[in-house]
């Protein structure tokens, strides 16, 4: 044996990784969504997001409740079209869509996908409700049902990064508590700025602009942190395009930020400023996901990306 | 090593009349019950890269093939596990060009050849991340995915952290090894182990594989092999962040990296709940920031 340095893992003393991969074969397989999932998971984010919003907007409002105001109906317009539109997406993505059901034959704590399809379902049941009650008449059927399309609605907005973390993709593992934060604050920003698209109340919103201003914020300082997890564990690795495409999600966050942040400022706030605002960050929400998938494939594609990750604390190897 | 099971003595005649009972007592030396934990132990030190468990592999599950042409890998063209090809042997060249040795250790030495397979996790990632349940743990320990459920999700595939289960262009569905599954329900070895001309592959009771391995390491020791250890038995490298221990584990001689291995792998469904309940923090930050802004300043408009 003429091992120059070691690891322990366990009480086995085995060789240190030298960089060596065998042939650039990779060790894991990259997942196998492409766009579709990701426009999905945004979707699902900005509907999850309204609704939670629009129930707000209703609340703490003395009984008897007068009608919604119009934020609260378009959240539940907001939902119905998320779910609507980003179902088919991800039945589609499957490689037998025609099964799509067996996603509701068991339920499986342990897993990302078994949580999320009960959420969608429980999203997609509520805000049905929801919607046909209000478009009925029927104000307190619609309330009552609006509450459990909010709770689903938190869940639709963040499972999707947790979902990725619980993976052995090396850039999704290394930083998925943050990731899923990312999402979450990512889904609330562009739920937020679609619901102030429509929006004619002036306090309204400029309230929703306040939110997503928030949420956008957080989310860009998330994305540092992310980044310095991912360097961290060596799995920061990125090809020309998504280094691109990075920066790109990155101006697109600033942009509506500092928009926002000026129409807030000013003593007349411009509802068009809200509206190339609002616009450009539900763009970096979109982004920000299908980024993500790209970036995710690409590392599972790199070998060393995955043997970094893979080496035990302490050993010094992590990053080579 | 070899000894004759005196129940082969009933078995003399050229023709069988139908199968043997038990027939994995005659060729692997372990009955096949349910309720018991059945793997494989594979030996790297005793494998000549011959392939025949990968031939055997094929045609018992009827595979397709995956691509028919060169590498450039060594002898290794089948390249990677996938939704086709359950076995696969890896060759690891360790000659330096420059500096030919002229004396060598026993075993293995300047050609590492493994012959890779589905670890059956204990836990298994994929089973855990599976949204069907389609893919289960059978009476006899081993994880298989069941095609009549099965919707091609594709949740599996980044779960494993060995790269191993895939997605079928053919069929649109998850595929891997069953640890021959029809097999050990009708008294056989899986296909694979009972093929090895060398015994690089045991199959048998865990158990009794773990205390067989540790033997073996001893005597390699022994030999002079020091850098002999296991692969994914309990609390060695494979066995690793909630993976308690490989039912299909192994016998190495080099960095796990060599044979395309990771050193300590994770279990990936660990990360789920906190990073839910990252995500939820977050989210519910935000959205108490709204309730103040939208809840509180309208007045029954």
């Amino acid at each position: 044996m003429n091992w120059k340095r070691t690891r322990r893992i366990g009480k086995t003393e085995i060789p240190r990784w030298d960089g060596e991969t065998y042939y650039d074969v990779p060790p894991v397989k990259p997942v196998p969504w492409d766009w579709k999932v990701a426009t999905y998971v945004f979707l699902g984010g900005v509907g999850g997001a309204a609704q939670v919003l629009g129930l707000l907007a209703d609340w703490r409002r003395p009984s008897p409740r007068p009608a919604p105001p119009p934020v609260t109906r378009r959240a539940r317009w907001l939902g119905v079209g998320g779910v609507t539109l980003g179902a088919p997406l991800i039945i589609a993505d499957l490689k037998t869509p025609r099964r799509f059901y067996n996603m509701l034959r068991i339920i499986r704590p342990t897993s990302g996908m078994s949580i999320g399809s009960w959420l969608l379902a429980a999203f997609g049941a509520s805000s049905g409700l929801a919607l046909l009650a209000q478009l009925t008449g029927f104000r307190r059927t619609a309330r009552a049902a609006h509450l459990p399309a909010a709770l689903a609605g938190a869940g639709m907005a963040t499972y999707t990064g947790a979902l990725f973390g619980a993976t052995s993709t090396p850039r999704w593992a290394a930083a998925s508590n943050l990731l899923a934060a990312r999402f979450g604050l990512s889904s609330m920003a562009a739920g937020a700025a679609a619901l102030s698209l429509g929006e004619r109340h002036g306090p309204t919103w400029q309230a929703l602009d306040t939110v997503s201003l928030v949420a956008l914020s957080a989310d860009t300082a998330l994305s540092f942190g992310v980044q310095n997890e991912r360097r961290a564990e060596g799995t920061d690795a990125a090809d020309r395009f998504t280094r691109d495409a990075e920066l790109a999600a990155k101006v697109l966050h600033v942009l509506p930020v500092v928009l926002y942040a000026a129409n807030g400022l000013s003593r007349r706030p411009s509802p068009t400023l809200s509206t190339v605002a609002s616009t450009l960050a539900i763009a970096a929400s979109w982004l920000t996901r299908v980024n993500e998938m790209r970036g995710a494939r690409a590392s599972a594609r790199r070998p060393e990306d995955t043997f970094r990750l893979a080496q035990p604390p302490g050993s010094g190897g992590r990053r080579q | 090593m070899t000894h004759v099971h005196p129940r082969a003595a009933d078995y003399g005649q050229s023709f069988l009349d139908g199968p043997i009972d038990d027939e994995s007592e005659l060729t692997a030396g372990v009955k096949i019950e349910p309720g018991k934990s059945y793997g494989f132990f594979t030996d790297t030190t005793l494998c000549i890269g011959c392939k025949a468990c990968e031939v055997a592999c094929k045609e018992w599950n009827v595979l397709p093939a995956d691509h028919a042409e060169f590498s450039g890998m060594s002898y290794d063209n089948t390249r990677d596990l996938s939704a086709h090809s359950w076995r696969h042997v890896t060759f690891a060249e360790r000659m330096d060009p420059d500096d030919r040795p002229d004396e060598m250790p026993p075993y293995q030495t300047a050609w590492l050849m493994m012959s890779d397979v589905c670890k059956h996790c204990d836990p298994a990632p994929c089973l855990e991340s599976c949204p069907t349940g389609s893919l289960f743990r059978t009476e006899f320990d081993t994880v298989v995915v069941q095609q009549d459920i099965c919707n091609g999700c594709g949740y599996c595939v980044p779960s494993c952290p060995f790269g191993v289960i895939d997605l079928s262009t053919l069929d649109g569905k998850a595929h891997k090894c069953t640890l021959c599954y029809d097999r050990l329900k009708g008294g056989l070895e899986p296909a694979c182990s009972k093929a090895c001309p060398t015994d690089s592959i045991q199959f048998g009771e865990i158990t009794e594989l773990h205390e067989r391995a540790d033997k073996r390491v001893e005597q390699l020791k022994d030999m002079g092999r020091e850098d002999a250890y296991l692969y994914g038995a309990p609390d060695t490298p494979g066995a690793t962040g909630g993976i308690e221990k490989l039912n299909a584990f192994f016998l190495l001689t080099d960095a796990p990296e060599v044979y395309n291995l990771p050193a300590a792998p994770s279990r990936s469904a660990e990360r789920l709940r906190p990073a839910l309940a990252t995500g939820l923090a977050a989210f519910a930050g935000v959205a108490a920031v709204a309730a103040v802004l939208l809840g509180g300043r309208r007045k029954g408009r």
